[in-house]
């Protein structure tokens, strides 16, 4: 994978001024800027397309998988036809797979699968020949998410990787690779974890990360974040709020 | 049909065909079998090759990432291409070279760039001319807004849409298979594009569930509309089954493939 030098780390840590910011030119942005205009240019889409799935692209994320992991644990009936209909049980929760175009995004298409763990059974995904990943319902993928490290490794050394992540599972519990190869999108539904009953499904949601989704970690209460490093962007984009 | 060890050794090989620049810059009179099955060997197609143990990071997204992702996806909302051309194109039609030398989304608009030329929308010279025009104002330089494009020249509506593009088509196609049947991957050719992983060919597995129907994405990626849709299962394997050195008893691998890629076990 590629390596990023520039992590968080405090900002003490170096006590001489900044070095002027030298912004290289980037070959891509210029790129996808030409190929933008000259579409819009020529009749190809229009610049209201562009806005529109633009405003789309910006808020999907995990926390839709989160709450359909919470149902799932608190409403049997709920977990039922999840598993029955992924796409049909998202749009309970709120989530449209027909976001933004009527018809969904050209990519997802618009079948889900629900994968549903056990104390016997792990399962983890991955899409070994592109990125295949349920944007709707968890967002953009991950960076390692789409390395060939991961691609290569997950179908054939599963229980090596997932060490890598932390995760370190018995051989009595099968695990079971999902490779997203076509049209079907796949996302976890966890092991509700002990020391969770009571809990409200926006305490539940909580510790759903995208990470428990992918099925390279597991739910445990206190655990709200995912623990993979973050690269840095050069030019992020903006935080939006919705 | 080939053994297991030679299966194994030709998918070997294969992840060899990095950039070449160990090879003697000539071309052979011939290449033998092996080699060219190498060769042929689609580059996107990678699952269970080696590779030595790396810490797993994400990445903050780039701006001209979001907005590659959102061009290439409006491009296919508009009907100019479809996700599997886009997959063929960017993940499989960039070669060894490009494919690992560049970004992520770097392939993909680089891609589009390639399709909009392919299919005379614009010309090689006219996008050029605006990669010129583009660099010449400044953007590039990471500084452009998030959002700012030009007046657009035309706003008719004239662009066409897809509608179509992600409804099922009629469940028409011929459903052989049931949940719980056996069935083995056929071991046909690489030519051009595939989405049946080299690592399933020829070894039998078991329907765990029937799914959509939809057109292979041999026909797909070339936007042969008018194929006949086929039936997509999810298989389970045995990981023993895909890897002879697996050692644990109960693991299992599921994946999804088309009717005509199949054929009833023996």
């Amino acid at each position: 994978m590629q390596r990023s030098t520039e992590h968080d780390h405090p900002a003490d840590a170096h006590d001489h001024p900044a070095a002027p910011v030298v912004d290289e030119v980037s070959e891509f942005e210029v790129l996808e800027i030409a190929v933008r205009e000259l579409a819009i240019e020529k009749g190809l889409f229009t610049a209201d397309d562009h806005r529109k799935f633009a405003e789309w692209g910006e808020q999907i994320g995990p926390t839709g998988g989160a709450r359909l992991v919470a149902k799932a644990w608190t409403d049997p009936a709920f977990k039922a036809r999840a598993i029955a209909d992924g796409v049909a049980a998202c749009r309970e929760i709120g989530i449209d797979w027909g976001e933004p175009t009527g018809w969904g995004t050209p990519s997802d298409y618009m079948e889900l699968q629900v994968l549903e763990d056990t104390p016997a059974l792990h399962h983890v995904i991955v899409c070994t020949l592109c990125s295949c990943y349920p944007r709707p319902l968890l967002g953009h993928s991950p960076y390692w998410y789409r390395s060939p490290n991961y691609r290569r490794r997950i179908v054939r050394w599963p229980r090596q990787v997932l060490a890598e992540f932390g995760l370190i599972l018995p051989p009595e519990v099968e695990i079971r690779v999902e490779d997203s190869n076509q049209k079907g999108r796949f996302m976890v539904l966890p092991v509700r974890p002990a020391g969770t009953e009571g809990w409200t499904e926006a305490q539940l949601a909580e510790i759903v990360t995208r990470d428990c989704m992918i099925g390279v970690a597991l739910p445990r209460p206190g655990t709200t974040a995912d623990e993979t490093p973050v690269a840095k962007a050069r030019h992020p984009v903006p935080e939006v709020h919705h | 049909m080939p053994s297991r060890a030679e299966i194994q050794q030709l998918y070997d090989n294969s992840a060899q065909q990095y950039p070449m620049t160990h090879q003697s810059p000539d071309w052979p009179y011939e290449v033998p079998h092996d080699k060219y099955v190498a060769y042929m060997h689609v580059p996107h197609d990678i699952g269970g090759t080696p590779a030595a143990p790396t810490p797993f990071e994400d990445k903050e997204e780039e701006i001209w990432e979001l907005n590659t992702y959102i061009t290439c996806e409006v491009l296919g909302w508009r009907g100019i291409w479809n996700s599997e051309e886009r997959r063929r194109r960017a993940d499989n039609d960039v070669g060894a070279t490009l494919y690992y030398g560049l970004p992520y989304y770097g392939r993909w608009i680089w891609s589009a760039a390639r399709m909009l030329v392919d299919k005379n929308y614009v010309s090689l010279t006219e996008l050029t001319e605006k990669i010129a025009e583009v660099k010449a104002r400044g953007g590039g330089n990471g500084q452009s807004a998030w959002w700012n494009p030009p007046k657009p020249a035309m706003a008719d509506g004239s662009a066409s849409t897809r509608a179509d593009a992600n409804t099922a088509p009629a469940n028409t196609a011929p459903v052989r298979f049931n949940e719980g049947d056996r069935v083995r991957v056929k071991d046909a050719p690489n030519l051009f594009y595939s989405r049946t992983q080299m690592y399933v060919r020829g070894l039998t597995g078991t329907i765990a569930r029937r799914i959509y129907q939809t057109l292979a994405p041999e026909d797909e990626a070339w936007n042969r509309d008018d194929a006949p849709p086929q039936q997509f299962y999810i298989i389970r394997f045995r990981q023993k089954d895909l890897w002879p050195e697996y050692p644990f008893d109960n693991d299992t691998l599921q994946t999804e493939l088309p009717d005509g890629w199949l054929e009833a076990a023996r």
